[in-house]
Formats: C-alpha cells, structure tokens, sequence
C-alpha cells in the first residue's frame, strides 16, 4: 500500500510538472482554487487584525534591528567627520603657522611644530605642555605662537615636552607696540581677569585708541627675558583709558584663545633662543 | 456505521478542515517572516493514533489536498505526507512511545522531514533557488513554531479521533486500575 502510494505520488508529480498548462490535472487545481479562493479572502479580511497584531510585532522587532544597525553607522560616520574635522582645523592651523613665519621671515629650520598636550585646567592655570621639547630642539625662552599669535613662552623642556607659560600668566611680559600709533609698552596680564591683558607704561595713552592691533616690538621688556621677535600679533586694544585714570591703563584681548590651543609653533631660531 | 467507516470519515474531515485552517487563519500570520504549518503535525499526530497505513493515506489525501489548495506541483506534497504519516505511525508500531514530550517531538520530527523532503523534491525537480542560510533560517523557524503548536494541535487531533478508534489495551487496562474494578489493589 505505501509503495502504491509513493508511486501513485510519483505519477502525479510527472504528470502535473510534465504537463501542459491546460491538462486536466491544472483544471482540477484551478477548479479547486475557484472553491477555496472566496474562503481564504473572507478569511483574510476576519483575521485582519490579528494579521496586522503579528505584523506590528515583527515590525517591533525589525525597527528595533534598524535601529541599532542606524546607531552603529551613525557612529562610525561621527568619527569620521570628527576625523575630517582634526584633519582640516590641523591643515588650516598649519598654511596659517605658514603664513605667519613668511610675515616674519622665519625659516622652516628655525621653527618647531607642536601640539598642545595638556591644556589649562582651569581660568587660573597659564600654562600648557606641548609635545615638543629639547629632541626637537626646544629650548627655554624660545618664543611660541599658534596661528591666531603670539601665546607665551617656553619655561621648562625635558626631552620630548615642553612647558609653554602663556602671556597672561602673572610673570610674563612681552615689549609690545601699537601697530597704528607706534607706541611702546608692556603687555601684562590684567589683574583680575585671566583672559585679558594690560598694555602698560605707555608714553602717550592717548595716541592708542580702541581697536588697535597690538603686536611685539622686537625688544626685550627686562634684562634676561625673551627677545620675541618683532610684529607677532598679540591682541587687539579693547579698552583704552580714560581721562580720569592716572595709569593710563589700556586693555588687551589676546588674539589667540589661551584657553583652547591646539597647534603651536616654536620659535627655535628666533633671537629669543 | 463500522469503525473503520467512522475512522475513515474523520480522517476525511480531519484533513479538509485543517488544510482550510491552514490556509484560511494560520497562513495568514507570519511570524519571523515564516508560516506555521499545519499540515505536517497533523499528519504526524494521525499517523501516531491510527497506525502506519492509515496514516500514510491520511497523508497522501492531507498532501493532495495541499497541492490543490495552495497551486503547487501536483503530488509533491502527497508523497512527503505519505513518508510522515507511515513514518510517525512506525514510530508508535515499533516503539511505542508515551513520554510526555512525544507529541512535540514528534511535530518537531514531522515538520523537519517535511520541509527538508519538500525541498529536496523541489530542487529534484530543477527549482533554481540558491540553497542560502535564509532557507535553512525559515526552515528552523519553522520547526521551532510547530514545536510550539504540536502538542494543541496532537491533543485536538487525538480528541477528535479517539472516540473513533479501537481502544488501546492499554488504556483499558490503566482505566481499570483507576475505577478499581480490575485493580489487583482493590481485591487485597
């Protein structure tokens, strides 16, 4: 009987994947389709709902998939725009660097790329260690700038760091000169408020006036500190004094923001090394 | 009517009304992107209730009707349910077996030689589909769904076809422990 079967299941199969479209076998299923075609709509339109209950839940399932696949690609794509992003602010910072060291004439042997490694840990803290130090040929008191201007000046070197004190750092001072009016002073930090500088012992305080670039003068301020060399930018006056202040004080933004620096310049060659 | 008439008659009800409910409910849910399938746990569970021979009819009318129903190649899906409906009828023949998980096993069983049979057939019969990881995926998602169904679907099967069948000696023998008319207990 079970041969009889498997056999008579044989001849169907030949029969009906052999035959014509039209033979009787494909009338008999088509017939059969008439029949049950009228119950599996109705039955589809019943069961709607509960159709569309196991749908909603495997559509659960597969946004929940989509969603953690999209997180993953939305972050490998945040890295490499961060990526692009370091690459282009380190490219731009460098053809400025370059800019500035064509302004002053400065070799490319006499200049030392660095980046910041650790930055001030706070308003009050005026330093910062770059990864560039006496392997580079990095010594104390060479002058450093970023591309913005001048940011301070080297105090300690060990072998592959160096310790850059910015110029609002309380002992600092830098000979400068108002690029407009030519007066000289001393550029100091401004007591008080960390991120703002003095122009101080200016002869004729009148003569600088609101805007004005303030850049180096090319001088030693004392006996023994750095000789910057001169026309590095340092800020721009912000306040000038007012006739009722003695002291003639004249404030200074810094150009450079002391308090995120990223790619410096040392002025190895410079007459300040 | 004879027992045999009455067997016969509810296998042909049987296997109309689940391959309606197949095609009519189960069909139309898909879970995990595959359908439960009837077919094959019914087979199976009336193979196991009636014997070997029976069962191996039952399925060749279960497959006919199948291949008429859902327009495939005419007999592909007789002879498969021929296979599970002696095999699942051996399997009680020759082994007898009353563990409580029998019935999904034997789903489990039934449904995995019914898809992977149907398969081979199709691909025997020059069916170009790439023998890929989402056959072999839908194919164990489906075992897994009938295995969860087996044992209902076993339970309304044999509910439906017991009162039809010739009582099992065993049955009778632990019913009278139970009622305690032949018990060897109650004579003590």
């Amino acid at each position: 009987m079970l041969a009889l079967l498997v056999v008579l299941s044989l001849i169907l199969i030949s029969a009906s994947f052999g035959g014509s479209g039209g033979g009787p076998l494909h009338t008999v299923q088509s017939g059969f389709l008439d029949v049950l075609s009228p119950v599996e709509t109705g039955a589809g339109k019943a069961l709607t709902p509960v159709h569309d209950l196991f749908n909603w839940v495997g559509d659960v399932f597969h946004a929940a998939s989509q969603r953690d696949k999209f997180r993953k690609e939305l972050s490998a794509a945040d890295k490499k725009i961060v990526a692009l992003q370091a690459q282009q602010s380190s490219s731009t910072d460098a053809a400025r660097l370059q800019h500035i060291d064509t302004t002053l004439r400065l070799s490319s042997a006499a200049t030392v790329d660095a980046s910041v490694i650790s930055q001030p840990e706070s308003l009050w803290v005026s330093h910062v260690t770059i990864n560039a130090g006496s392997g580079a040929g990095v010594s104390v008191n060479d002058p450093v700038i970023d591309p913005d201007g001048l940011i301070g000046t080297i105090t300690e070197v060990a072998a592959d760091s160096a310790i850059v004190t910015l110029i609002n750092d309380p002992a600092s001072g830098v000979a400068a000169r108002d690029s407009a009016s030519r007066e000289i002073g001393l550029i100091v930090p401004q007591p008080g408020s960390p991120g703002e500088l003095q122009l101080l012992d200016v002869s004729q305080p009148g003569e600088v006036k609101l805007g004005d670039l303030v850049v180096t003068a090319g001088e030693r301020a004392t006996a023994g500190a750095t000789l910057f060399p001169a026309n590095i930018l340092i800020g721009q006056v912000s306040a000038v004094a007012s006739a009722a202040d003695p002291l003639g004080t004249i404030t200074v933004t810094p150009a450079a923001d002391l308090t995120s620096l990223e790619s410096v310049q040392v002025l190895t060659g410079g007459p300040g090394s | 009517m004879s027992d045999t008439t009455n067997v016969t008659l509810r296998l042909a009800v049987l296997a109309f009304v689940s391959v309606l409910v197949q095609i009519a409910g189960v069909a139309q849910v898909r879970i995990l992107g595959v359908n439960a399938d009837l077919a094959p746990l019914v087979v199976a569970a009336a193979g196991f209730l009636t014997g070997a021979l029976p069962g191996a009819l039952f399925g060749f009318g279960v497959g006919i009707f199948v291949d008429l129903a859902f327009a495939e190649t005419l007999g592909i899906s007789a002879l498969v349910y021929v296979l599970v409906g002696y095999g699942a009828g051996r399997v009680r023949e020759l082994r007898a077996p009353e563990a409580p998980f029998t019935p999904l096993a034997l789903g489990a069983a039934a449904t995995a030689v019914a898809s992977v049979g149907y398969a081979v057939l199709e691909f025997a019969l020059g069916v170009t589909a790439p023998v890929s990881l989402l056959l072999v995926r839908d194919i164990l998602i489906t075992i897994a769904l009938n295995s969860l169904i087996a044992v209902p679907v076993y339970s309304l099967v044999r509910r439906w076809l017991i009162p039809a069948l010739p009582e099992d000696p065993r049955r009778r023998r632990r019913r009278a422990y139970t009622t305690g008319g032949l018990s060897p207990l109650s004579r003590s």
